[in-house]
């Protein structure tokens, strides 16, 4: 039905309007904060009380402490966005024009995470939290971790100096290996519709 | 993860089972199906996500510096 990213996006214009392509987004901020603000939150108290309960110099920078707290800031943040994500991912799936798969018809967020502990309690909140963790805990273990350590990088090799252009590259590099390590676990299918469905 | 949730039936057992049974029927490579997309996607949220947060631990860091006073500040 939808050819690719583009043609999903015309199609859903054309059938739907703006409202159509927009489905889902206060629930999709709602987990985006969440998540974001557990990864970044809890990282460097993660790390900084690992390093210095093994090592006697709280700066030393060690892999696997960093890996580690990565991964598990993530795990928490999508444990804790889980309700969120799925709620989201139902909304944009939702489609009275060109429905793919399960429809579930929830007026909002609000709507869809009361119908849902209606008919299977919190076990039904949190369907596929399992799978989230995992893919999320894969992408964030070297989020962070990568950020900090080509920033130093970049900053002893190449002499640069802190500022947008630094946080740029050190943020290109993370994002590639984020994506190198999260796809496997996270987008195993040639379906295009399901990029732009899922996170 | 997405081909879990389009499978019919119960063909994958976990994220790994499914990883598993890809790697077996369709090879390695078939892991970076689609990776061009998805990194379309994660390369321009990573970069915002960083970069922001850099500018608003900047701003704290003013924000503190004029708030808060300095004796409050040596100590913290």
């Amino acid at each position: 039905m939808y050819k690719g990213p583009f043609h999903g996006v015309s199609v859903i214009v054309r059938n739907e309007g703006l409202k159509g392509i927009y489905r889902g987004i206060g629930a999709a901020y709602i987990y985006q904060m969440i998540l974001n603000g557990c990864r970044l939150g809890f990282y460097e108290p993660i790390r900084h009380s690992l390093t210095s309960a093994i090592y006697t110099d709280p700066t030393t920078q060690s892999l696997g402490i960093n890996i580690f707290s990565g991964a598990t800031s993530g795990i928490l943040g999508a444990a804790a966005g889980s309700p969120f994500f799925l709620v989201k991912t139902r909304l944009q799936s939702f489609s009275p024009f060109a429905p793919v798969g399960t429809q579930h018809a929830y007026k909002n967020a609000v709507d869809g995470m009361r119908q849902i502990f209606k008919a299977e309690g919190v076990t039904g909140l949190y369907r596929g939290v399992g799978a989230a963790m995992v893919r999320t805990g894969f992408g964030s273990s070297v989020q962070l971790p990568t950020y900090f350590f080509a920033k130093r990088r970049l900053v002893k090799h190449l002499g640069m100096e802190e500022g947008p252009a630094l946080h740029l590259a050190s943020s290109t590099a993370s994002g590639f290996v984020v994506c190198c390590v999260m796809h496997p676990p996270g987008k195993e299918g040639p379906l295009f519709s399901e990029y732009w469905t899922l996170t | 993860m997405s081909r879990m949730y389009n499978q019919d039936g119960n063909l994958y057992k976990g994220i790994f089972d499914c990883l598993a049974k890809t790697v077996k029927t369709e090879g390695v490579l078939a892991i970076y199906k689609g990776f061009l997309p998805h990194l379309a996607r994660i390369l321009p949220h990573t970069i915002l996500t960083l970069s922001l947060a850099e500018q608003t631990n900047k701003l704290m860091r003013k924000f503190e510096d004029r708030v808060l006073p300095s004796s409050i500040k040596n100590n913290v």
